[in-house]
């Protein structure tokens, strides 16, 4: 039984800002995720993927996130009460991030090579020049040729410059590797071969990772469990198997159905109506309760907590769907 | 669906500016100390003590009291009166340079960069004569050219800044017509002049009325200059520059002569540059931090 | 790259002419006569004549505009002033020194000062320490730089008497005319590199680096900074070019023999050679300066080398859209000099 890597506690993040109220980003958010895994977080833009990500690396900015409750637990340590000096030891070598948009990710000024070395040099005391050689043969596990180590990132592709984020997060052989929609930005053909790539490198390293994204197809193919986020909470979350084979939440159903279909003869696309709640006006009850085609009067009164359906495979609905796909 | 939507109020833009403008403390200060110093300038004949050239020899070189506000110069005139007068000048000419300038600046942009091409080399070339001098430079040379006086420092101010305002009008007017919507227009085959008025100019007002605001002030502080060095226009005119000028000699013993013009002028400056801040901020949400 | 280098000061050259043409020009239509100010009131009429046909000043438009021009190009000969009769490349390189001196101790307060002050101010954004300096710098670059020197003198001078009052004998005299320009340069540079640095600060490759683990003083410095470079260098340029240029209010403020004020003396004379002259040798430097300014760019980005080196091989127009992008703070023109 592969031990735990992470674990999120009750996380709870909210950005307090004057204009505009506050914001509660993720609620009562806990997960864990077992070494050597994929989890993938799965939800619509503004679901608040991106702020777990952040918030497990303390990289919440810095006035205005905060987070109001819960921890995040790392290797059996709370990361909440470490110092930032710790967490900055931390950051890089044994937990690293990569980024969505690969095209701004990468500091225009420095050349590839550089700011490859930059995180090797952060966690080791080795010289310049073995860093660097380091960094190139970085370069080279990513499928960039060693000569182009001195370029600069605007000589690059966007498949490229992602591969050179790729090749920074896992220098340093991080035990976790967050992925923050890896291949959003990115043409299809070129999202096959990094997806490849980083399943390759997470096979040869041993990595465990957290591969946050909104494409279900993606999900499928790299994910060992899945969580679904809605409105800052996990609705439902299992096995990959669990979540694609025997989906129980109407937003993850509505989720699924809404992806078009090439066998079908349909005419229109199915759609769920309505939009995700203000993150800074929640309703009371069950945040999909709006949208739901199966709400009942109980779903808006109070806060739905988590059930076990099965072994492993936890849904947040007072009456979730059983549902079998032909997926 | 009822419960996922909230009501969108309904603001026209305008309105929008004016509410997040008024949010910030700076920029209402900015406001009030402008509006107050100009209408105390408009109101002049009617507040001010005395006459700008009233002078009485046996009252010069009072300190500032309650009599005389602000003190009274070497011909016993008050300067708090000519402060009040000179701002009418100082203002003016500040406005009205700037807004030419502006107009005419925006239309030189305009036209470059919308044609483009060779139009726009031409144009740019001709007013990179002018930006290979410095600002104040240029104004003194047209000064100089012209002659003294008021007419002379507001034309000289006018055409020495008349290439910044093209500059700063261009970049955004480049970046707006290369955009989808602008391409539209040109589809559906609108007249040049109906593509420039209705679809670009809204986009590029923003920046250019942060411009003419601040504009307005670096105005004030050229003609200022001119006439403190003796270019601009001259005395008994009280304009705030030439006050300084005057009062230049007196300064080891008569100091205040030389403090409230200038800080007269430092107000009113600052004020305009806060009330450009605030406009900048107000329009674009994005800039505020 | 050098071939860049050499296009640009070839495209000097046009520019620089229809300077001196416009000078010219302004010069020729000026009111005033020289001849009556070099000689004065009481010269005769046939003096005036004589001495304005000495100087070719009878001759047409064209032909007083060409043999200027031939001057220049053949003998390098600016013209001989009308009151000194001394030569006046030779006023100018007198004088300029002065005011190079004054513009560099100009720049390395300015530039100092702002650049520090604003990444204070960038880094403690929505502090009272950012309100505090977005205040000062606000009212710094307010204040006529004129108005600001005389006070200075009072308080400085007059009053503590810790640096002379005026002239230029030595070291000391430069602390009060450098204060007094550095000080409403910092304000604009300060804004600058405050915003800049903003601009930056929010960009995703600075949460790159911090997810590196980087410490936040590296991230300032090397992430930031230097990305927030280009406007920076634009405000620094045109602070020095200015400085440069004359200093025109300052050197009256304080009675600094430099270019400034030659160029005012002879404006006020109708000297024309030294107007001319003098003009010339500050558009020059101006000109100068901002492609000094345009190369430090290059070494910063090296985006915009590769635009430069590709547009020399080419042949293509400088892009001028992306350096205007970048350059927020070069609009907000000091009023003063």
């Amino acid at each position: 039984m592969a031990e735990t890597i992470l674990e999120t506690k009750n996380l709870s993040i909210a950005y307090v800002t004057k204009d505009f109220g506050t914001c509660r980003a993720i609620n009562d958010v806990s997960f864990s995720l077992k070494k050597g895994h994929t989890l993938g977080l799965v939800g619509e833009t503004g679901a608040g993927k991106t702020t777990i990500a952040k918030g497990i690396l303390r990289l919440l900015s810095v006035p205005q996130g905060r987070v109001t409750d819960g921890t995040v637990i790392f290797e059996g340590e709370d990361l909440y009460r470490k110092s930032e000096r710790a967490m900055r030891s931390i950051r890089g070598r044994k937990i690293s991030m990569i980024f969505q948009d690969p095209m701004t990710s990468l500091n225009p000024i420095d050349t590839v090579g550089d700011q490859i070395a930059e995180v090797i040099r952060l966690h080791s005391s080795i010289s310049r020049k073995e860093a660097f050689r380091r960094a190139v043969a970085s370069l080279e596990m990513v499928g960039i040729p060693s000569e182009r180590a001195g370029e600069y990132p605007h000589q690059f592709s966007g498949g490229m410059k992602q591969r050179v984020v790729i090749a920074i997060a896992l220098a340093c052989s991080p035990d976790l590797l967050i992925a923050d929609e890896p291949t959003t930005a990115l043409d299809v053909t070129i999202q096959a071969q990094v997806l490849d790539m980083m399943n390759d490198l997470k096979q040869r390293l041993g990595t465990s990772m957290i591969l946050i994204s909104h494409d279900l197809g993606v999900v499928a193919e790299m994910c060992d469990e899945v969580a679904v986020i809605y409105a800052g909470e996990i609705v439902e979350m299992g096995s990959a198997r669990d979540i694609f084979k025997h989906m129980a939440h109407p937003y993850t159903i509505g989720m699924f159905e809404s992806l078009p279909d090439l066998n079908s003869a349909s005419r229109r696309l199915k759609l769920i109506p309505g939009l995700m709640p203000d993150p800074t006006d929640l309703p009371k009850g069950c945040k999909f309760a709006p949208r739901c085609s199966h709400c009942t009067q109980a779903c808006t009164e109070a806060a739905v907590p988590l059930t076990e359906l099965a072994p492993g495979h936890f849904c947040r609905c007072l009456c979730p769907q059983q549902k079998e796909a032909q997926v | 669906m009822s419960g996922t939507t909230k009501e969108i109020k309904r603001r026209s833009m305008a309105g929008e500016v004016a509410v997040r403008y008024f949010r910030k403390p700076l920029a209402v200060l900015g406001a009030v100390i402008l509006a107050v110093i100009v209408i105390m300038c408009l109101l002049a004949p009617v507040i001010a003590p005395y006459d700008y050239d009233a002078q009485d020899v046996l009252r010069k070189f009072t300190e500032p009291c309650r009599q005389f506000p602000c003190g009274t110069d070497n011909l016993g005139r008050d300067i708090f009166s000519r402060l009040l007068y000179g701002g009418r000048i100082s203002l003016m000419v500040g406005f009205v340079s700037a807004t030419v300038a502006a107009v005419a600046g925006v239309v030189f942009g305009a036209i470059a960069a919308f044609y483009g091409g060779k139009v726009d080399n031409l144009i740019m070339r001709f007013l990179d004569i002018f930006i290979a001098l410095p600002q104040m430079l240029l104004a003194i040379v047209i000064s100089t050219m012209i002659g003294p006086g008021i007419q002379g420092a507001i034309i000289a101010v006018t055409i020495a800044t008349i290439p910044r305002y093209a500059q700063a009008v261009r970049a955004p007017i480049l970046s707006i017509r290369g955009q989808e919507f602008v391409e539209a227009a040109f589809a559906i085959d609108a007249r040049d002049s109906r593509i420039i008025l209705r679809h670009i100019l809204p986009n590029v007002l923003s920046p250019i009325i942060v411009q003419v605001t601040m504009g307005v002030g670096n105005a004030i502080t050229m003609a200022a200059s001119l006439s403190f060095l003796g270019l601009g226009v001259q005395p008994p005119y009280p304009e705030w520059g030439q006050l300084i000028s005057s009062a230049r000699v007196y300064i080891l013993d008569h100091a205040y002569m030389v403090t409230y013009p200038g800080l007269a002028i430092a107000a009113v400056v600052l004020a305009l540059n806060l009330m450009g801040d605030g406009l900048r901020d107000a329009m674009d949400p994005r800039w505020k931090d | 790259m050098l071939r860049y280098i050499v296009k640009r000061i070839l495209a000097l050259i046009p520019v620089l002419f229809c300077v001196a043409f416009l000078i010219f020009t302004m010069m020729y239509f000026s009111r005033g006569d020289p001849a009556t100010m070099t000689l004065g009131d009481q010269a005769t009429e046939e003096q005036l004549a004589e001495w304005r046909a000495a100087r070719g000043l009878d001759k047409p438009f064209w032909q007083q505009f060409g043999s200027y021009i031939w001057g220049i190009v053949s003998r390098g000969d600016l013209g001989v002033s009308y009151k000194t009769g001394q030569h006046v490349t030779q006023s100018l390189l007198e004088r300029f020194p002065t005011t190079f001196v004054l513009a560099v101790a100009t720049c390395a307060i300015a530039i100092v000062f702002g650049v520090l002050l604003g990444i204070l101010a960038a880094n403690r954004q929505g502090t009272w320490v950012d309100n505090l300096l977005r205040v000062l710098g606000m009212a710094g670059v307010s204040i006529p730089i004129f108005w600001l020197g005389l006070l200075l003198i009072l308080w400085m001078a007059v009053e503590h008497q810790w640096f002379p009052v005026s002239g230029w004998y030595g070291p000391r005299y430069v602390v009060l005319p450098a204060l007094t320009m550095g000080l409403t340069f910092t304000a604009s540079i300060m804004r600058t590199t405050r915003s800049s640095m903003l601009d930056c600060i929010r960009q995703d490759y600075v949460t790159t680096a911090r997810a590196k683990g980087q410490r936040e003083s590296v991230i300032t410095y090397h992430h930031v900074l230097r990305n927030a470079l280009i406007p920076i260098i634009t405000a620094a340029g045109n602070v020095f070019g200015i400085s440069l240029c004359g200093a025109v209010i300052t050197e009256q403020v304080f009675s600094i023999p430099g270019l400034g004020s030659l160029m005012i003396n002879a404006i006020n004379t109708r000297d024309y050679p030294l107007v001319r002259g003098s003009v010339l040798l500050l558009a020059t430097s101006f000109a100068v300066v901002n492609l000094l300014v345009d190369l430090l760019y290059a070494c910063v980005d090296p985006r915009i080398k590769a635009q430069f080196v590709s547009s020399a091989r080419t042949g293509a127009k400088k892009p001028e859209e992306e350096p205007a992008d970048k350059k927020p703070g070069a609009n907000l023109q000091k009023g003063g000099d």
